[in-house]
């Protein structure tokens, strides 16, 4: 469970950065317009508070919030290395790690 | 503002001299604070930083640094065994035992996996304690392993990152404490005066000098920034009522070991009465202890004065996952075996809230994931701590970049931090490699062996340290990522020489621990060798520049780091 939530999670900060126009540009090669930035940069946000609740759910709300901020350095740690040494590749990176969560939260 | 015009501050008149707004004049301050109160202090702390985050792995390291104990010996609790356990314990310990102070039976856990028989001797005359012997059960359960080499294993770090080392406790808790507030401080102006938290939340700009130094500094920072204030925050509430004792000296007239008994809710020290009475058959008690504790497992139980009329027999639960790092015992007597403490919890806001804390800082109570969380984060406050200090020698060589290349010297500021730099961020991990070596290579029957591990740490760290006064260049780094990254990776290799279990029979044998501390020390020498070869690619790309600093020609940098002295 954790670990497809580490997984969702990187997805949410991938989607933040994509929201960052500098970002979007360097991923994508294009810049994104304003409404696609929010529209990014929200869902980017739903999906963190949805991971924290599902934290909390499985591990009760003291284990789950500390080990939320856990999840939250490493994935974004994982954000940051594709970035800035793969750009390109995270999409592909993003889509890859949204089958193994679902894999992962479906097999539980 | 005007109003305070008149007083002709120096400060206030500057401040309008140079057109600076109270804004931008607190930015400048709080920078200044920044940069000298983290540089201060950043390699004392960089060891305590880097000597907890090794106390994660506290009960691994000790296990892999026993490797008696490799065999056999991991077992996993079995409530329907803990009766035979119990009666088998009690009988080797009144056999092997009789006169000791205490006696304990420590049952598997987690974090400590191996179920074992302890005592501590009748102390010596002038000492407070007696000495701690550890016997471990095999597998079998007849037998003991009673031969294990002296090491202090993750102690030894665990120790130095709040004792350091040749020195007292009690100065050296000092320090700590010093250093602990000066990185809070640290932290709190780097959080005021980083003001593109969420727009730079991920850049990091590689091969740009400086900058990549800076952006580094930041991700590190920021990314794990919940747990840094934690960290630094609970780091000195452990240590609270030793910094600042006057309350409980107040209220306690000046008993401060009244108020710690009170606070841990500890019972008074039993004094034996020197009468002999004999011991309860301990199994009696399990019942009701498992009454009490709702059949959750037992993590340890300890008769004090063991063959005393006045003797106490107290339990310990095994806390889990639970948020706290309290021990309650309950406590009965060992000679009729009445209840005399329930061990519940007392209910004050205060405690929990301490108690919890405390429980954030050891993170006793995580499970594998957390805790490789924990060291991630723990990995990354080293990180900050290193690319903050070769943030400012970068700075400072390129100040002074004009004058060196005219032939000059680099200043003795400039000197000192590149030579502690290079000890500290190049050393440590070489100096924690050193350790694990000398633990399986020193001969087994050494006089002082523990003491001789540590020392070999230490005289890594100086050997690096006495190199560093003489040359600081590039090359130097290369050289002892390259020894410290080689050094780790053979570790799995050592382990597999040095003892009866190598990488591969302890997967199978679902030895965990052990496997961890293998493959986590391979993954730390490949990083290490990674950043090797990072640096090796930036010097190749100038040819010119020698040294780290001399590289950085973007003219950005100056104008972007949190310095803003050029403003001025």
């Amino acid at each position: 469970m954790m670990l497809s939530l580490l997984g969702f999670s990187y997805i949410a900060f991938g989607l933040l950065a994509l929201a960052m126009f500098s970002h979007h540009r360097e991923v994508l090669g294009k810049a994104p317009s304003d409404k696609q930035s929010r529209r990014l940069s929200i869902t980017g946000w739903l999906g963190l508070a949805l991971i924290y609740w599902g934290c909390t759910l499985d591990q009760g709300v003291a284990y789950g919030s500390i080990i939320y901020f856990g999840l939250l350095a490493t994935s974004g740690l994982l954000v940051i290395m594709t970035l800035s040494y793969r750009a390109k590749f995270m999409p592909y990176a993003m889509t890859l790690s949204a089958i193994f969560s679902t894999t992962l939260f479906v097999i539980r | 503002m005007a109003r305070f015009a008149h007083l002709e501050l120096p400060f206030l008149s500057n401040c309008f001299a140079g057109k600076l707004t109270m804004k931008e004049n607190f930015f400048r301050s709080m920078t200044w604070l920044h940069t000298w109160v983290g540089l201060l202090v950043c390699w004392v702390l960089l060891l305590i930083f880097f000597a907890g985050t090794m106390s994660y792995y506290r009960h691994d390291i000790s296990l892999w640094t026993k490797p008696e104990l490799h065999q056999n010996v991991i077992q996993d609790y079995n409530a329907s065994k803990v009766q035979s356990e119990l009666s088998k314990a009690q009988s080797y310990l009144s056999q092997h035992a009789n006169n000791a102070r205490d006696w304990r039976i420590n049952f598997p856990t987690d974090r400590k996996p191996y179920l074992s028989y302890s005592w501590q001797t009748q102390p010596e005359e002038g000492q407070r304690r007696g000495k701690f012997i550890e016997h471990v059960v095999m597998q079998e359960q007849d037998e003991v392993i009673t031969d294990v080499r002296q090491s202090k294993g993750g102690n030894f770090f665990y120790r130095l990152h709040f004792d350091l080392h040749y020195m007292p406790a009690k100065i050296a808790r000092w320090i700590v404490g010093f250093c602990s507030m000066f990185m809070l401080i640290a932290l709190i102006s780097g959080i005021v005066i980083h003001k593109r938290i969420f727009k730079d939340f991920f850049s990091f700009r590689r091969n740009k000098g400086s900058r990549s130094w800076l952006d580094a500094h930041n991700v590190s920072s920021v990314l794990a920034l919940p747990y840094h204030l934690m960290i630094t925050y609970t780091g000195l509430v452990t240590l609270m009522a030793m910094y600042m004792p006057w309350a409980a000296i107040t209220a306690y007239d000046g008993d401060t070991k009244a108020f710690r008994q009170e606070l841990k809710n500890r019972p008074a020290q039993v004094i034996p009465l020197g009468e002999s009475a004999k011991t309860i058959q301990l199994t009696t008690l399990l019942p009701q202890i498992n009454q009490l504790f709702d059949n959750k497992p037992i993590r340890q139980i300890v008769v004090t004065n063991p063959g005393d009329k006045n003797s106490r027999v107290s339990v310990y639960k095994d806390t889990g996952e639970t948020v706290t790092d309290r021990r309650v015992a309950t406590i009965f007597n060992a000679v009729d075996g009445t209840l005399l403490n329930k061990g519940l919890e007392p209910n004050s806001a205060a405690q929990n809230t301490h108690d919890t804390l405390i429980a954030l800082h050891t993170g006793r109570f995580s499970g594998p994931l957390l805790r490789l969380f924990f060291f991630i984060c723990g990995v990354m406050g080293c990180a900050m701590i290193a690319t903050g200090t070769l943030l400012w020698a970068n700075k400072i060589r390129q100040k002074q970049h004009k004058q060196i290349n005219q032939g000059e010297k680099a200043s003795f500021g400039l000197r000192l931090v590149e030579g502690l730099n290079l000890t500290f961020i190049a050393g440590l991990p070489l100096a924690a490699s050193v350790f694990f070596y000398a633990n399986r290579l020193l001969p087994i029957d050494m006089v002082n062996r523990a003491q001789w591990e540590a020392n070999s740490f230490f005289i890594a760290l100086t050997a690096i340290a006495l190199v560093a006064c003489f040359k600081r260049t590039l090359a130097v780094w290369r050289y002892v990522l390259a020894l410290s990254g080689a050094s780790l990776i053979a570790i799995p290799l050592l382990n597999a020489l040095t003892s009866n279990s190598d990488l591969l029979s302890n997967i199978n044998q679902a030895q965990w621990s052990l496997v961890g501390f293998d493959i986590m020390c391979v993954v730390i020498g490949l990083s290490i060798l990674f950043a090797r070869r990072k640096l090796l690619s930036q010097q190749l790309k100038q040819p010119t520049g020698r040294r780290a600093a001399t590289r950085l020609k973007d003219p950005m940098v100056i104008q972007t780091t949190a310095t803003t002295s050029k403003e001025a």
